[in-house]
């Protein structure tokens, strides 16, 4: 009971005193920022097609307006015809601006500058006017020609949601991000309280256990809440800027983005600290962590490179059980939205199954190496120390 | 009672603890001294469990220590220790949570350690910001906070100046008057024979002499004797005696403990002019050289 009760204050301090602290405040608000900011940026950029006013004047030919409907759809713009009663005051709309060009009669095309796409749109379109024009003098009847009939399109690649390969892509990067940086948090306070004895005091009134567990589960909280805001953010802007359509699997991979971060940083964690406990100097540690750091970047990658473009494949879907990868490959796997409940089930039970193996293995090299002194210990002396030390 | 017997500890080849014990009994402040290097602190933190021995036994009130006897515990370690960037009423109250305070508990504790120790204006300052005296002090506040029965100081007066030693006695006798058990450790023990009431030296982790702070003094084989001259060019020196020192027409002997002061006063009183003359127990430094034949 008093062992829960430590526990419990070990994480109330880290999770106070970190969430007052500058570093956390900052990087909340700027990953929130960042967020709502690209999303916003998308919507921006991304408005649809874009739209162009035209001046008409003089004897245009007949189908014109029809043409450059049909070009401009093509192209994916807007064209909006505006009618003028002369060239003049059609072509003095281009100069100041009020239109973004000018037809006048058959023959001319009056633009600001040379190049630009309403050109491309407007000589495309008067030509193909002009051509409707001279087959109707000709007898033809132009609807016959401008209508040749229906075209099927046959792909090959099978139809594929875009945004829910956006959304795994985002969600792989994230979850990475989150908990390799909240895995680098528990590096440095393990470092922080050996190298300043502070775990002396500590621990003559608790155990190693409890400071350990306390640590991890203050600083995941810490995570957890951080992740939760940014995923907020990111589904209410999108919403809001409608920069995208939100993918059916949006909530619930945003829900089980939380549960596998929290199994993913309770399997980095507890190594970043056990990491840490070998050293006592800030110049140690990242070289003591550099396995874990490296397991992670490993993970990340396979995530990336093999599983995002192929989730359905065997070997995504085997890789993607590995406890080191499931954490950051299920939730994008849900967000394409192609994993099974079971297999779902499954990678949580093992990475379950690991988190309980790595805990008790980094626990005790932890508990082996924190109290020591001097200088750089190894895995095994620390996990030799440990035995001896077994009552705390 | 605390109770430390036969304690056992090395590291590869050093020897630590060779069969060294200490006992200390409620109300009583036991000075645990000796050089560096002595095994002071490993005996020290094997109280709490922080280091694994080879053997011996550690028992409070007669039974082996555990996590709830601990928590009755303070404790300031030899590596002092404290986090950085906590503010000082924070941490020390949240030590005091820690060893089973209530929240409100440990507030007015750490209120009232702070403000007697001369800290309550500092009371919100992150720690890092404090000079290192008051980082000590802060340090004896965390091993306060909860009034423990058990006081246990490592070095607690290194570092400090005449001010500060003088504050931490009186902190350490007020605690023992109020019925703790406290041990403490120091290296300078000349410092310190006015502060303990009982006293264990120890060297190369066996115990060298102990008893109660008169036992060891008035027990002790010899005597110191004191000699100024008025001229410091006269020399003298008594047979039976062993030099420590000569300074100034200020000498200094050790000699046998029924030896007769007053026979050394007429002496000494034929050889010149004497200014000051004393004739009594050894400090405790002498003690322990003389015990350790160094």
């Amino acid at each position: 009971m008093n062992s829960i009760r430590s526990t419990y204050l070990v994480a109330w301090r880290e999770a106070t005193e970190r969430a007052r602290s500058r570093a956390y405040i900052v990087s909340t608000v700027f990953t929130f920022l960042l967020v709502g900011g690209l999303i916003a940026m998308v919507a921006f950029i991304d408005r649809g097609p874009s739209s162009y006013t035209v001046a008409v004047a003089g004897a245009t030919p007949k189908g014109l307006a029809a043409s450059i409907d049909t070009v401009a759809t093509a192209s994916n713009v807007l064209v909006d015809p505006l009618f003028y009663p002369d060239a003049l005051s059609a072509r003095n709309a281009v100069a100041d601006g009020t239109v973004d060009a000018a037809v006048i009669d058959d023959d001319t095309i009056v633009v600001h500058d040379r190049g630009s796409t309403v050109e491309t749109i407007l000589s495309t379109a008067l030509r193909q006017a002009r051509l409707l024009a001279r087959l109707d003098a000709l007898g033809v009847d132009p609807g016959a020609v401008a209508d040749p009939g229906t075209i099927s399109v046959v792909a090959t690649a099978p139809p594929q949601d875009d945004s829910g390969q956006g959304m795994a892509t985002a969600t792989i990067v994230l979850l990475f991000l989150v908990i390799t940086t909240y895995g680098q948090w528990v590096l440095l306070g393990v470092l922080e309280e050996k190298s300043t004895h502070v775990v002396e005091q500590v621990v003559s009134s608790t155990s190693v256990r409890s400071l350990l567990a306390g640590k991890v589960i203050g600083i995941g909280i810490l995570g957890l809440g951080q992740l939760a805001v940014i995923i907020a953010g990111a589904v209410v802007a999108g919403s809001v800027f409608h920069a995208f359509d939100l993918p059916s699997a949006t909530y619930a991979t945003a829900a089980w983005s939380l549960v596998w971060f929290l199994l993913g940083f309770a399997f980095y964690a507890v190594l970043y600290a056990a990491a840490a406990s070998l050293v006592s100097r800030s110049e140690d540690a990242q070289a003591a962590a550099m396995p874990v750091a490296l397991f992670g970047v490993a993970s990340y990658l396979v995530a990336l490179s093999v599983v995002l473009p192929n989730p359905e494949s065997t070997a995504s879907r085997l890789i993607s059980l590995l406890p080191p990868v499931a954490p950051i490959a299920f939730p994008a796997r849900i967000g394409i939205g192609d994993a099974p409940v079971w297999e779902i089930l499954l990678g949580m039970a093992i990475t379950m199954v690991a988190i309980v193996i790595v805990v008790r293995l980094a626990a005790r090299i932890y508990a082996g190496a924190i109290l020591s002194g001097g200088g750089r210990m190894k895995p095994l002396q620390a996990w030799r120390a440990s035995r001896e030390l077994a009552s705390r | 009672m605390l109770e430390l017997a036969d304690l056992a500890k090395r590291y590869g080849e050093v020897v630590a603890l060779d069969g060294a014990g200490v006992v200390a009994r409620p109300g009583r402040i036991v000075g645990f001294l000796g050089p560096n290097g002595a095994g002071k602190t490993t005996a020290m933190r094997s109280i709490f469990g922080l280091v694994a021995l080879d053997g011996g036994t550690v028992t409070w009130q007669g039974r082996p220590i555990d996590a709830a006897a601990r928590l009755r515990f303070g404790y300031m370690p030899e590596q002092r220790g404290l986090y950085p960037k906590m503010r000082v009423a924070a941490q020390v109250s949240w030590l005091g949570r820690l060893r089973g305070m209530s929240k409100v508990d440990a507030a007015r504790s750490t209120t009232q350690w702070l403000g007697q120790l001369g800290l309550g204006d500092r009371a919100n300052d992150r720690v890092e910001a404090l000079s290192h005296g008051n980082q000590q002090r802060v340090q004896l506040a965390a091993s306060l906070v909860h009034e423990p029965d058990l006081l246990v100081l490592d070095e607690p007066f290194s570092g400090l100046d005449p001010i500060g030693v003088d504050a931490m006695s009186d902190v350490i006798r007020t605690r023992a008057e109020a019925g703790a058990t406290i041990v403490f450790s120091s290296h300078q023990l000349d410092l310190v024979e006015g502060i303990c009431q009982d006293v264990v030296i120890i060297d190369r982790g066996r115990v060298v002499v102990s008893g109660t702070i008169d036992e060891v003094r008035t027990g002790a084989p010899s005597r110191r004797l004191d000699v100024v001259f008025a001229d410091p060019a006269v020399r003298w020196e008594p047979d039976d005696a062993r030099p420590l020192r000569k300074h100034d027409g200020s000498h200094a002997f050790m000699v046998p403990r029924d030896a007769d002061p007053a026979a050394y006063l007429s002496a000494a009183s034929r050889a010149g002019a004497v200014a000051a003359f004393s004739f009594q127990p050894p400090r405790l430094s002498e003690i322990f050289r003389e015990a350790v034949g160094r």
